[in-house]
């Protein structure tokens, strides 16, 4: 009944997962390119060969060569360079907005499976009321509210992913409130928050670390929709989204910043699904080795 | 037979030290009963209409149970699936709350407590899980499971200090201080059952529930488990209330036997008295629908037919009426009262009657 | 004497886990005569289960797998056969009964299409033939509105009614043999009363061999000719039912019936085994009972005891009786 993680302790634990990680080709894959990600994101602006900002007409629209490896845009900026440090912003917003999601909504959803009665009917009426908004409309909702911009693209991108890290906390609490280690607790004098945070939150942190991985994957993605649309990060801050949107102008004669900006989204979404597969792998109670 | 009914002179179980958190004085106790439960009820509604709002039934679980225990006493409780054994121990403790009843815990009435004081009494009643693997919180060490209770009281001040009582706790159910740093996957089904019992140990209750405590233990680890919990009544004076569906476990721990069916008690014995002539129907036939391990035994079988309704429905009259026996059409109307028959026995029944063991336990004539 | 219905040989079922070798069913043999009862009874960990499965083949294959011995049925050998003729057998000629009938159900179909699906599985016969046979079969069992039991689906019946329901569907094909998988221990205890007062009824009008695999002795006691003590993947003794009861030859028999709860015992504490089963991965050399037991010697830690006949039909597999 426990999980492949859980029946090891300690050294034997990270043995485990090195040695599953090595063994399967994709989750290695995986593994590696969230780390390289990881890698440009923090140092890509002193990793770029050209400043992504710097224009030069004469060489603009080009394709790949020995100088610009991804080509030039209609600017004349470095394609390669503008891809790398869009990094920076895809992986900083893809990340921080499922984080704050998860925070607010593991706690609601917590607090709904746990007590019951009228904080369950107001809490997922609420989330209800959220997920009946399609994502990204959510999130042109709240830019046109708020204007255009980084913090803009968070705060939108975590609203659409609360309610459902709050409907998984939800219902993963169910399941282990109605364990009887939770009345143990109960019978010991523990007050309900301290059990919260001390039996419930640890036993449900599995499968929310799984769809954390897999939400992140989704937040890049909405994130490029949303500078796609011109509500995230605006230019000249390159940003994998707003990259398709200006190369759109002339995608026959110059696809290049628009095709190297796509092909990043993907691979970094396939990424990040690669790692939260392995992690459903290890973590998730239910899969029986 | 241990376990007298003064009590004031007895022993503080497993003395702690004094933490920030104490219990309060306790009123001396006036009629030397730990506990005396008066027509404790519990229903469940049944929701049902469009919103689930509208109440349309009621799961009528415990419907007025009435007993007493003495200190360092054990009280069986027994009965099939659904007769609410369980939900009248959980009562005790509040982890359901009753519906309607009384509570009388060392002269207090528990049902009438805040949270606070509630919580300041929870450290004297413990409770003991059937299912030890679900029992212990997967992702705590033995040690932070079994010290639960002293960190909630905060009975130990330094790390050291709270080692060493879990050390101690753990010696005293058979098990070493080498495990400390273990985690529950790593026990077996009887190990982290003793474990459990260590953490409902640890604050020095009066009175532990073991709910079904053996039931999902190998047969053999059965014996060590209740010849435990037996040495730990013997040393602390500890109070069982001791629920489970085998009778034949229930005979070697308890003192009394109190038996439940449909919501209701039906009988309360003296634990010899209630295996050598139990009198109501339905223990009779309980006790003759035990298969008992000695293929020489013919025993008159007292079959009971259908199966036993659900507590939702539940039949008017006498609860057992519709597959009693001996049922009149008086058993249909009028529900019978538990009455005191005799010495240390009450019988809920209208034509209750000794039935001797030897009428349905005889054995083949030996060669 | 004519060859019996069913017999086991030297049968090894092992589990191969990523962390080592399982020996579940190591050299696991009886036998058992058309028309009688067998009881094979041990606790948890022991091989009761898996060796049930084998006999149907249906130990599940990877990681499990019978690594050699012979089971053979009505002359042919189950171990070595081809899955289409297995097909054929289960639930034909072999069924099985388990301990949860909520998992032995399909909750999505009504009980009597569940029953009329075994028919039509292993007989020729319509839809409406089959509902027939299975509405008879309800109440061969003893269910009170046949009819509306078959037309019901099981979380609408109760326990009972639904472990008849599963009984009637093992049995509604006539086999030759029936294997239990613990069939009581779920249900209450009246209502296991009733359940194993059924099986004792059917056993005798219908002549089907029963393998019946259970932890509680008392259930044992009352419903089979011979017994199977299994412990930690070993046969250690096995004898007629008397016999095991009255005279238990080895000290594991002898100290699992001490240990079990009677309602007559008048002493206040139980008698116990010391110890526990030990690990499937861990297993002690020589005799695997040893550690626990009082009479262990030198050569109990060293080597596997013999099986010793008692010239009663019962045999022991221990080093004292040697």
């Amino acid at each position: 009944m426990s999980d492949l993680a859980e029946r090891l302790s300690g050294d034997a634990r990270r043995g485990a997962v090195a040695s599953y990680v090595a063994g399967n080709t994709l989750a290695t894959i995986g593994v590696v390119l969230v780390a390289v990600l990881v890698v440009l994101a923090l140092a890509g602006p002193w990793l770029v060969p050209h400043d992504p900002l710097e224009q030069n007409f004469l060489g603009a629209s080009q394709g790949p060569s020995a100088e610009y490896w991804f080509g030039s845009d209609s600017f004349g900026r470095d394609v390669f360079s503008r891809v790398l440090l869009g990094t920076q912003a895809s992986l900083a917003i893809g990340v921080s907005a499922p984080v704050l999601a998860a925070v607010f909504g593991i706690w609601a959803g917590m607090l709904a499976g746990y007590f019951g009665g009228w904080t369950d009917r107001l809490l997922s009426r609420f989330a209800d009321l959220l997920m009946s908004f399609p994502s990204l409309l959510l999130g042109v909702m709240i830019a046109a509210a708020l204007g255009p911009g980084f913090r803009t693209a968070i705060v939108a991108i975590a609203i659409a992913l609360f309610p459902r890290f709050a409907r998984l906390a939800r219902s993963a609490t169910q399941v282990v409130r109605r364990e009887p280690f939770i009345d143990a607790s109960i019978a010991s004098g523990r007050g309900p928050f301290a059990i919260m945070a001390r039996h419930v939150l640890p036993n449900i942190a599995g499968p929310l670390i799984v769809a954390l991985s897999l939400w992140i994957a989704t937040a890049i993605r909405l994130e490029a929709a949303l500078s796609f649309l011109g509500l995230g990060t605006q230019p000249p801050a390159p940003s994998w989204g707003n990259m398709i949107r200006e190369g759109m102008g002339d995608l026959v004669g110059d696809p290049w910043p628009a095709a190297f900006a796509g092909a990043a989204i993907t691979v970094a979404v396939l990424a990040f699904n690669m790692v939260g597969d392995a992690l459903r792998d290890l973590l998730d109670p239910e899969l029986e080795t | 037979m241990p376990g007298g009914t003064d009590q004031t002179t007895h022993p503080s179980p497993i003395a702690l030290p004094q933490g920030e958190e104490e219990p309060r004085p306790l009123p001396a106790l006036s009629t030397g009963k730990l506990l005396q439960v008066r027509d404790l009820t519990k229903h469940f509604p049944i929701t049902g209409g469009p919103a689930g709002i509208h109440t349309i039934g009621q799961v009528r679980a415990v419907d007025g149970v009435s007993f007493d225990l003495a200190a360092a006493e054990t009280l069986a409780l027994v009965g099939e699936s659904g007769c609410g054994k369980s939900t009248t121990g959980r009562m005790l403790l509040r982890l359901t709350e009753p519906t309607s009843g009384s509570i009388d815990f060392a002269g207090e009435n528990l049902l009438e407590l805040g949270h606070r004081a509630l919580r300041r009494r929870r450290r004297e009643m413990q409770i003991v899980f059937q299912d030890p693997y679900a029992s212990l919180s997967p992702r705590q060490t033995v040690e932070d499971i079994i010290a639960e209770p002293l960190d909630v009281y905060r009975v130990c001040r330094t790390r050291a200090d709270r080692r060493e009582r879990v050390s101690e706790l753990l010696r005293l159910v058979g098990l070493e201080a080498a495990h400390l740093r273990r985690y529950p996957f790593e026990f077996s089904g009887g190990q982290r059952q003793r474990i459990a019992i260590a953490r409902a140990l640890a604050p020095g209750p009066r009175l532990i529930v073991a709910d079904e405590p053996v039931s999902a233990l190998d047969v053999s680890i059965r014996s060590q488990v209740v010849n435990l919990l037996q040495d730990l009544q013997d040393r602390f004076g500890v109070a069982y209330l001791f629920i489970s569906h085998d009778l034949a476990v229930v005979r070697h721990i308890a003192h009394r036997i109190a038996v439940m069916y449909l919501g209701r008690l039906v009988e309360l014995a003296d634990r010899d008295a209630l295996f050598d002539a139990p009198h109501h129907p339905y223990t009779q036939a309980l006790l003759s629908a035990v298969p008992a391990p000695d293929p020489e035994r013919k025993r008159a079988r007292i079959i009971l037919h259908g199966d036993v309704p659900s507590p939702a429905r539940v039949p008017t009259g006498c609860h057992f009426h519709p597959r009693c026996p001996i049922a009149q059409p008086v058993c249909r109307e009028s529900v019978p009262s538990l009455r005191t028959v005799a010495d240390g026995r009450s019988v809920a029944c209208h034509f209750a009657a000794p039935f001797p063991i030897d009428r349905y336990g005889a054995r083949a004539a030996q060669p | 004497m004519s060859a019996p219905l069913l017999a086991v040989d030297d049968l090894r079922v092992h589990l191969f886990t990523p962390r080592g070798v399982v020996r579940a069913v190591d050299g696991v043999g009886f036998s058992l005569p058309a028309g009688a009862s067998l009881g094979i009874v041990g606790e948890s960990g022991c091989g009761k289960t898996m060796t049930a499965l084998s006999l149907m083949r249906l130990i599940p294959s990877p990681p499990a797998r019978i690594v050699s011995g012979r089971i053979m049925f009505d002359g042919e050998d189950i171990a070595a056969l081809g899955e289409a003729r297995l097909r054929e057998l289960r639930g034909d000629a072999i069924a099985m009964i388990y301990q949860d009938p909520m998992t032995t159900l399909n909750p999505v179909f009504t009980v009597g299409e569940q029953i009329a699906e075994a028919v039509r599985l292993h007989r020729d016969a319509s839809r409406a033939a089959a509902l027939a046979r299975a509405t008879e079969m309800l109440e061969l069992v003893g269910i009170a509105d046949p009819a509306r039991c078959a037309r019901s689906y099981p979380h609408q019946l109760s326990g009972g009614m639904r472990q008849r329901a599963v009984i009637a569907m093992a049995l509604v094909c006539h086999p030759k043999l029936l294997i239990a998988d613990e069939p009581t221990t779920a249900l209450d205890v009246t209502i296991q009363a009733q359940i194993l007062d059924l099986m004792r009824r059917l056993q005798g009008e219908m002549a089907t061999a029963i393998i019946l695999i259970t932890h509680d002795l008392g259930v044992i006691a009352d419903l089979v000719d011979t017994v199977v003590v299994m412990y930690a993947g070993k046969v250690v003794e096995r004898a007629p039912v008397r016999r095991l009861f009255a005279t238990p030859r080895h000290p594991y028999t002898q100290g699992l019936l001490r240990s079990v709860p009677s309602l007559d015992a008048r002493e206040h504490r139980m008698r116990t085994i010391e110890g526990a089963v030990p690990s499937a991965l861990a297993m002690p050399p020589g005799c695997r009972f040893h550690p626990r037991c009082a009479l262990a010697r030198d050569i109990c830690r060293r080597e596997e005891p013999p099986v010793v006949g008692d010239g009663a039909g019962g045999e022991a597999a221990c080093w004292a009786l040697a």
